[in-house]
């Protein structure tokens, strides 16, 4: 198995309201999202898709913040929800780390994807996503959008790589 | 590059350094991070087995930057035992608490184990956060098994220079290995 960056957007001066990665590589096993972002609005509920559609998507979501625990499968069937991101109302200087996982992605077999998320603002508004979600869709994934629900803006400074994962192979480990 | 060859792309994840105890250490620090790696790697990964010599089932950590023990961290987790969940935080904090070790009261041979991870590691325009996965098994026997994930920050945007795991009451234990993991972007 090895890792490879297959590109980096770093937010610059003005923000804006989508993350995109294009023209994917299909030599991979897995890709891998790092994400290290904030949102300029309050309204930080952050969303993926796969080649800018908007449907067949399922999700599944176990949250915790503070000491309460929650969950929530009501979301929207056209995009995968992350969870809410750093806000506005965060201290400066704060941003969210997220890893997103995505298996089947270069195969015609549906994309299930994983995603951890956490923001941290101190005494309050500490929240932890686990979120599970299902691309029921036969198309190799070739683009990657991420946005806010509400359409909101990317803070300046905000960075997410894309990464390649390749399969392992050593010779002698038999799969059946 | 010679002609024919193909280019030679670094692979994107790598091994910084390892440190294996084999004799029981209060800290454990990777040092001189920035001047060593931020040309090269923009995130950070901890991968950690360990213990410690202290006389519970779980003993706590402390990871500290920069030589800070001021308090000057927050962090928050969450965790299950396999029939309950819990949550707790804490603000004003001498250290992020990235969930518990295991201490001289688990099985001499178990040891939890902790990936955690810093992003953009190195930037001087965020407060440096760390994202952690973490469980550990006290006994064979599945009594007080634990997995957590769960998140701190340290609220001052300077390049990280130095990473302190600090074993609080106790000593870490002959055994307990450490790697630091840089992420290039």
């Amino acid at each position: 198995m090895s890792i490879t960056a297959i590109q980096t957007v770093t937010v610059a001066s003005g923000g804006v309201t989508e993350i995109s990665f294009s023209s994917i590589p299909a030599n991979y096993d897995q890709l891998e999202i790092l994400a290290s972002s904030r949102c300029t609005s309050t309204s930080s509920e952050l969303v993926l898709t796969f080649n800018g559609q908007s449907s067949n998507w399922g999700t599944r979501h176990l949250g915790g913040s503070q000491t309460s625990v929650f969950t929530n499968n009501a979301y929207q069937p056209g995009r995968m929800y992350l969870g809410g991101i750093a806000s506005s109302s965060y201290t400066a200087n704060v941003f969210s780390s997220t890893d997103v996982l995505i298996r089947n992605y270069a195969s015609s077999a549906n994309k299930p994807v994983f995603s951890r998320n956490v923001s941290l603002n101190d005494s309050t508004n500490n929240v932890i996503n686990f979120v599970s979600g299902l691309w029921s869709n036969s198309s190799t994934v070739t683009s990657i959008q991420l946005f806010f629900q509400a359409g909101t803006t990317f803070e300046v400074g905000s960075t997410f790589t894309l990464y390649g994962i390749t399969a392992g192979s050593d010779g002698t480990t038999t799969v059946s | 590059m010679l002609v024919g060859n193909e280019g030679y792309e670094p692979p994107a994840f790598e091994l910084l350094q390892t440190t294996e105890l084999g004799s029981p250490q209060a800290v454990v620090s990777f040092s001189n991070l920035d001047t060593q790696y931020a040309s090269d790697f923009t995130h950070l990964q901890l991968r950690m087995h360990s213990r410690t010599d202290g006389s519970n089932t779980e003993e706590s950590l402390l990871i500290t930057f920069n030589g800070d023990t001021a308090n000057n961290y927050a962090w928050h987790f969450h965790f299950s035992n396999g029939t309950s969940q819990y949550g707790s935080n804490g603000v004003n904090q001498p250290g992020i608490y990235p969930f518990a070790t295991l201490g001289g009261g688990a099985t001499a041979t178990h040891q939890a184990a902790h990936i955690i991870d810093i992003l953009d590691a190195f930037s001087t325009n965020k407060f440096s956060t760390t994202r952690s996965f973490a469980g550990h098994n006290p006994d064979p026997h599945g009594t007080g098994n634990k997995v957590s994930i769960g998140h701190g920050v340290w609220k001052n945007s300077a390049a990280i220079s130095s990473i302190s795991l600090d074993s609080s009451a106790a000593n870490w234990a002959s055994g307990s290995r450490f790697s630091l993991y840089g992420r290039r972007a």
